[in-house]
């Protein structure tokens, strides 16, 4: 759900990494997936009504064996048909038929594959190959519109976008973040120094785990991290101390920074959304989201910006920053550096391993004119 | 109990003792067992991406994303488990086979791209982690064969 009808200020961000700018694949544009809904409509719905009533001089044409069993053909052909109606009403109305689309891809997924298994291993006819290999590329073509239709709001701010704001004057911002290796910490200065060159006033919110022995880094055993591996991927939340953010206050803007473990957001940022009292801190404000990780990010980002949501503030813009360097070298990089608290060690790995650690220094400008975007959104 | 019994001793596997077969990497089945696995990767990214910004307060849906991550290399080490038992004459056939099976995986990844841009991509960094798992289960497998 989007808080509101956004409206783009400019400047437009340049698109955000973690596959923005990753891919030199450009996404197939919407027009033609749900063009191409209506098309496999027409062939269902117009295929099923034609073997139904042709079906007899059309395979003795081809030389298909009729079905030995008539009855199974029609119901085969009347579900046929429904999957076309299917297909036709996710064209009318994309935004709310994703549901449609799941049971689409599963249909045409089944067909598929069971025509290709029965024309290897029992002598299917070539005519019923070809309708399953149709039906799997549509599968394939489902599955894209359905990942497509997810999130419009999370793919614009990932576009670049920065939205309105609520219209408050009194520009100042509030930072909640954690850091465990001191990365989020340093994104957090130069987001600062952003929000500061639009003529913010900005105070920081450090968020401070109570397990002070748990969440602690350099980590002093193996054991250690794997508690909180596991925490992550169980989603144990974590106990932090009271942020005692007053809910009476002037800032406009609220940031949150996250960063990702094992996939979600990290437990004691979560936290700060599982205590109810600090709803009123961020009902009806603008909020921002920046994640900084390595190098899976997008349901961290997803995760922060519906806990958000879900606390009545306005998301206006959200970006992700991942660590510097390629993949493998990058989680490699993480683990030397979880495992022995410095950047670069143990040096007999020093080829497989980025010189730093954390985010690069183009990154880090990028978060500055985040900043300066959130400063420069219309009020 | 009766019919239960009747129900299981008429029940068909065949569709699946056959994928089974061809899981075993014998001489002829490697291009099937390819498409087999090339289906079923395309399946899990895919899965996976749109699992990614879903349901973000469930415990169930956030274990299964983290499963999914690796899941292809788990596959993988039960397909080389698999076809050692059956064919242990081409442990090492299969480790190639194993290892060029990444490529769907990571195909599966890029694909999503098709879709939007703001996704991840296939994750070279658990791939590897992934390969680590599946070199050094083929090469227990090669051992003990």
């Amino acid at each position: 759900m989007v808080s509101g009808s956004p409206d783009v200020w400019r400047p437009r961000l340049p698109p955000g990494p973690g596959g923005c700018g990753g891919s030199r694949v450009p996404p197939i544009p919407g027009r033609w997936l749900r063009l191409a809904c209506l098309v496999t409509a027409l062939a269902n719905c117009g295929g099923a009504l034609g073997l139904l009533l042709f079906q007899r001089p059309l395979f003795e044409r081809l030389g298909i064996p009729l079905p030995l069993d008539p009855h199974y053909f029609v119901w085969m052909a009347g579900l046929s048909f429904a999957n076309g109606l299917l297909a036709y009403y996710v064209y009318r109305d994309p935004p709310r038929s994703r549901d449609l689309l799941k049971v689409g891809i599963v249909g045409k997924g089944f067909f598929s594959l069971t025509a290709v298994y029965y024309y290897i291993f029992a002598g299917l006819h070539g005519f019923f190959l070809l309708m399953g290999l149709w039906d799997g590329i549509f599968a394939f073509i489902f599955a894209l519109y359905l990942i497509q239709l997810q999130a419009p709001d999370l793919a614009r701010m990932n576009a670049g976008e920065v939205w309105e704001g609520n219209g408050s004057v009194p520009r100042r911002a509030a930072i909640l973040f954690y850091s465990l290796t001191g990365t989020g910490r340093q994104s957090v200065l130069f987001l600062k120094r952003g929000l500061e060159s639009g003529g913010y006033t900005v105070d920081s919110f450090p968020i401070r785990p109570i397990e002070r022995d748990l969440f602690s880094f350099p980590f002093r055993s193996l054991g250690q991290f794997l508690r909180i591996a596991g925490r992550a991927i169980l989603r144990r939340p974590a106990r932090i101390e009271p942020l005692r953010l007053p809910a009476e206050h002037d800032y406009d803007l609220v940031v949150v920074e996250a960063q990702t473990w094992f996939v979600g957001v990290s437990a004691p940022v979560e936290a700060v959304f599982q205590d109810e009292g600090n709803r009123a801190f961020f009902e009806g404000r603008d909020a921002a989201v920046i994640v900084v990780c390595r190098g899976l990010w997008r349901r961290s980002q997803a995760m922060v910006v519906r806990h958000l949501e879900r606390f009545g503030a306005r998301v206006v813009g959200s970006r992700a920053y991942e660590h510097a360097g390629r993949e493998p070298s990058r989680l490699f990089t993480l683990a030397a550096y979880l495992a022995t608290g410095e950047a670069g060690r143990p040096r007999w790995l020093r080829w497989l391993l980025q010189p730093r650690y954390g985010l690069s220094g183009g990154a880090l400008e990028d978060v500055e004119r985040f900043g300066a975007a959130l400063a420069a959104r219309r009020s | 109990m009766e019919i239960a019994r009747k129900l299981l001793e008429g029940s068909s596997w065949e569709p699946f003792e056959r994928i089974g077969s061809v899981l075993a990497l014998g001489e002829g089945d490697l291009l099937a067992a390819m498409g087999a696995l090339t289906v079923l990767f395309f399946g899990i990214e895919f899965a996976k991406v749109y699992l990614m910004i879903e349901r973000g307060e469930s415990v169930r849906v956030h274990v299964t994303v983290n499963v999914m991550t690796i899941l292809p290399a788990l596959i993988l080490v039960l397909v080389l488990i698999h076809a050692g038992a059956g064919h242990p004459d081409r442990v090492w056939i299969n480790l190639i086979f194993a290892v060029l099976a990444f490529v769907p995986w990571y195909a599966a990844g890029q694909a999503a791209f098709l879709a939007r841009r703001d996704v991840e991509g296939g994750d070279v960094g658990f791939m590897s982690i992934g390969l680590l798992i599946v070199l050094s289960t083929g090469a227990v497998v090669a051992a003990i064969a």
